[in-house]
């Protein structure tokens, strides 16, 4: 018998794993001040923008709606289909509780009902964009039409890409369940077609006006999703086309009513469906396959006999995680983002020779030292009693150190050598880039450690479907990156040009807080901090290129000095309380 | 000989009393069943003991050596608390050479006592495969080995045969028996009554972070003098707030 009021389920089902999202939040205050930002933040200053520029925008003449503007929608409607169908796969692949949630109400329920949990979760991120596009159209250009047509436009905008982004998830996950050939190439696969896709939306998005690229956004408008656009301006001074609102209302409608039923279609078949073994069918004879032993797992990474066994088993088991639980790796985004708007800029402002190797000298120091040692307690889950009565704090420091030494330092000097290589710089200059990027590596590593056993994470969060991953804190994250990321910059500065380095040092020690004591009203300080930067800028270049780069060597010496002995110090104290 | 001594040990957290001045001596080689009801303060005593949480107040001593000198007591006892302690990465024969190494045993003897444990346990078929697709008894068994791989003079045990089939549970018990029968001192926690009444020499019970009674079982169900209670029927009387404060 086919399942009575089956909508009403589903709507409550999404009600329940949206608000399940937001109580999750509450518990993560790093991620929860990261997710008022966008919806938060940015519609207040929409908003404050409004209000000061009422007046002029009001007497905004008339104008026809740029074409790519359509095309600048449609590029992102893109992104966040990938972006939803990669939350599908990796993480949302099935709802809490699944066998029974699925013996109580039906696959299509459970489908729809996590349809609507998305697109209230999407709908949450935007309602502050909605309320003041709304409001601005209503009461700065007095259209009533804009308080309905711009909630629909919206509405038909997320409602189609959730649609479309959980259709393509649940296909490629029933994909990777029947072929054997996906399932052994997944990463291989999906890596790069996730940078990809990760990168070509900033990068269209941040040139696509410009003359070199292939494709611009009027290209792009060619996509019925896009026309939505013309709808949302209805009542403003922007024509839109009257055609391309109903073709752009007509497709998204289509998209969401067969998006729905394949869904429904594709759940059914994946929940319902045993994944095909990925061995062969000797398999069958025998039911478990040893996996490969630790030391053939981490392949040529293996840790040389000179190290104490302890510090070895730990050094080891550190990029064994690593190898076979590549989604620790989740924290390593964050500086991978910073290096690569680094490129960007470098890329648009034509300058990138001259970026590339110190950018990759400072980033990749800090990506090595964040790879193994930034949540050394928590990593180790409920394994950290016995590792703390079974091995002293300095075999288990000097232990997750030693990968990032022995094999992260080579790796950052050799991708800067190899950087440099495009750079316009002097051969002596690329020799001392090398050698900077070594020595940023070391101090990253050794730094880490205590930074990670300072600001533990005990708590899972879920990547994928696993339970179990404890990415380091954001705050540690940060700090490591900033601990290495300015002083780093500095020191790669003076040995690109000293100049650099003595603006830089006279910008962030007298200009900036000049500035921002100016604006609190402290002019004495202000005062203060300018002559710093007279002070600064005032300095000899030979000699502020001579001892700047000894005195940050030797403070980041001490630093990671310290930081060594004060992570072994918090090991021997840690305390189960 | 005494294994594990404690005099007045306290913890406190805040206002709350955890673990009130404690004091008992435990002989080597015996097996000491150490129960009380949930939030007892048993985790606490147990954690005191190992060196994971420093005391308020009150000293112990762990094969001699002071529970305050981590150091010291590495060598001295082995732990297997309530949570089996595994990465689900690494297989079960990784876990215990991994936890092998980091004790620093030779690797030769420990593979070979590893080798020992796993076929003792009948964990050899399953030991290349990783923790994460093992049974929760198969996770026990893989734990109970890391705890006493390296042969310490006591092992503590917190909830040994929670999760195990009955076939495993025996063995489990036939392990703690021959640990004890070779010199080693057990310190077990668990709720599993039958268990404690089956393989312990002593049995104390903790109540409200006190020890409310220590004797043999035979001696607390009264076995001895013809009485005809069981250990339950003694834990139930002596943890019942009621009663107890009758008694008072």
């Amino acid at each position: 018998m086919a399942e009575s009021g089956w909508l009403r389920h589903s709507a409550q089902i999404g009600w329940f794993e949206f608000r399940r999202s937001v109580r999750s939040l509450r518990g993560n205050k790093g991620r929860l001040l990261m997710q008022i930002a966008y919806p938060v933040v940015l519609p207040l200053i929409f908003a404050i923008l409004a209000i000061v520029f009422a007046g002029q925008l009001r007497s905004i003449e008339p104008f026809a709606l740029p074409d790519g503007a359509a095309g600048y929608v449609s590029i992102t409607w893109l992104f966040m289909v990938f972006m939803i169908a990669n939350r599908t796969v990796s993480q949302r692949d099935g709802i809490e509780s699944e066998p029974l949630m699925l013996t109580t109400v039906s696959s299509r329920t459970v489908a729809v009902g996590m349809v609507i949990a998305e697109l209230l979760r999407a709908l949450a991120n935007m309602t502050g964009l909605i309320l003041v596009a709304t409001g601005v159209s209503a009461l700065v250009f007095g259209s009533v039409a804009g308080l309905v047509v711009i909630p629909i436009a919206i509405f038909l905008l997320i409602g189609s890409l959730v649609v479309t982004g959980q259709a393509f998830g649940y296909a490629t996950l029933l994909s990777l369940h029947r072929s054997p050939f996906l399932r052994q190439h997944k990463l291989v696969i999906g890596i790069p077609l996730g940078l990809i896709a990760g990168s070509a939306y900033p990068l269209l998005v941040m040139s696509g006006s410009a003359d070199w690229m292939p494709v611009g956004f009027s290209d792009i408008a060619i996509f019925p999703v896009g026309w939505l656009v013309d709808l949302m301006v209805v009542g403003t001074p922007l024509v839109g086309s009257t055609s391309r609102m109903v073709g752009g209302l007509a497709f998204s409608g289509l998209i969401i009513a067969i998006g729905l039923p394949a869904i429904t279609r594709l759940t059914a078949e994946y929940w319902f469906d045993e994944p095909v073994s990925d061995d062969s069918d000797d398999a069958a004879v025998q039911p478990t396959t040893p996996a490969p032993d630790a030391r053939s797992s981490i392949g040529p990474l293996s840790v040389p006999t000179v190290f104490s066994q302890p510090t070895r088993r730990v050094a080891e088991w550190g990029l064994l995680r690593t190898v076979r639980e590549p989604k620790r790796l989740v924290h390593l985004l964050l500086p991978l983002i910073f290096g690569f708007q680094i490129v960007q800029f470098g890329f648009q402002s034509g300058s990138l020779g001259q970026i590339l190797a110190p950018a990759c000298a400072v980033t990749v120091a800090i990506l090595v030292g964040e790879i193994v040692a930034m949540n050394p307690l928590g990593d180790e889950g409920s394994m950290l009693s016995v590792t703390i009565l079974a091995v002293s704090g300095t075999k288990f420091v000097r232990g997750l150190l030693v990968p990032g030494l022995l094999y992260g330092v080579p790796v950052g000097m050799l991708l800067t050598g190899l950087t440099a290589v495009i750079s316009p710089y002097s051969i002596t200059t690329i020799l001392a880039l090398v050698v900077t990027a070594g020595v940023l590596t070391v101090f990253s590593v050794a730094i880490a450690p205590a930074i990670g056993m300072a600001l533990p994470r005990y708590s899972a969060i879920s990547v994928g479907r696993s339970q179990e991953v404890r990415p380091p804190r954001m705050s540690a994250i940060v700090l490591h990156a900033s601990a290495i990321g300015l002083p780093g910059s500095l020191l790669v500065a003076f040995v690109i040009d000293p100049e650099i380095a003595r603006t830089g040092l006279a910008i962030g020690f007298g200009m900036l807080p000049a500035l921002i004591t100016g604006l609190l009203g402290w002019d004495g300080g202000a005062s203060w901090f300018e002559g710093v930067a007279n002070t600064i800028e005032a300095l000899d270049l030979a000699t502020a290129g001579a001892v700047g780069p000894v005195a940050l060597v030797l403070g980041g010496l001490i630093a990671a000095l310290l930081s060594y002995h004060f992570a072994i110090e918090l090991f021997e104290s840690y305390e189960f309380n | 000989m005494t294994a594990i001594e404690t005099a007045a040990l306290t913890k406190r957290y805040g206002n709350t009393l955890a673990v009130n001045e404690l004091s008992f001596s435990i002989p080597s080689g015996v097996v000491y069943g150490f129960l009380g009801p949930n939030g007892a303060g048993k985790t606490t005593t147990m954690r005191m003991l190992t060196g994971l949480l420093e005391p308020t107040s009150g000293t112990g001593r762990v094969g001699g050596v002071p529970i305050t000198d981590r150091d010291g007591l590495r060598e001295q006892l082995g732990y297997l608390p309530e949570e089996p302690p595994l990465y689900d990465e690494a297989t079960g024969r990784e876990q215990l050479t991994y936890i092998a190494g980091l004790r620093d045993l030779p690797e030769r003897e420990s593979q070979e006592r590893i080798e020992e444990l796993l076929g003792v346990l009948d964990l050899t078929a399953d030991a290349d495969t990783r923790i994460a697709e093992y049974s929760k008894g198969m996770r026990q068994k893989v734990a109970y080995i890391q705890a006493v791989l390296h042969e310490p003079p006591v092992v503590f045990l917190d909830e040994p045969t929670s999760g195990l089939d009955p076939r495993a549970a025996r063995t489990l018990r036939e392990e703690i028996l021959g640990l004890a029968a070779r010199g080693t001192t057990v310190f077990l926690s668990t709720h599993i009554l039958p268990v404690v009444e089956e393989v312990a020499d002593t049995v104390g019970i903790l109540y409200e972070g006190e020890l409310v009674a220590e004797d043999s079982p035979e001696s607390l169900t009264g076995v001895e003098t013809d009485g005809d209670e069981s250990l339950e029927d003694v834990f139930l009387e002596l943890t019942d707030a009621d009663e107890v404060a009758m008694d008072g």
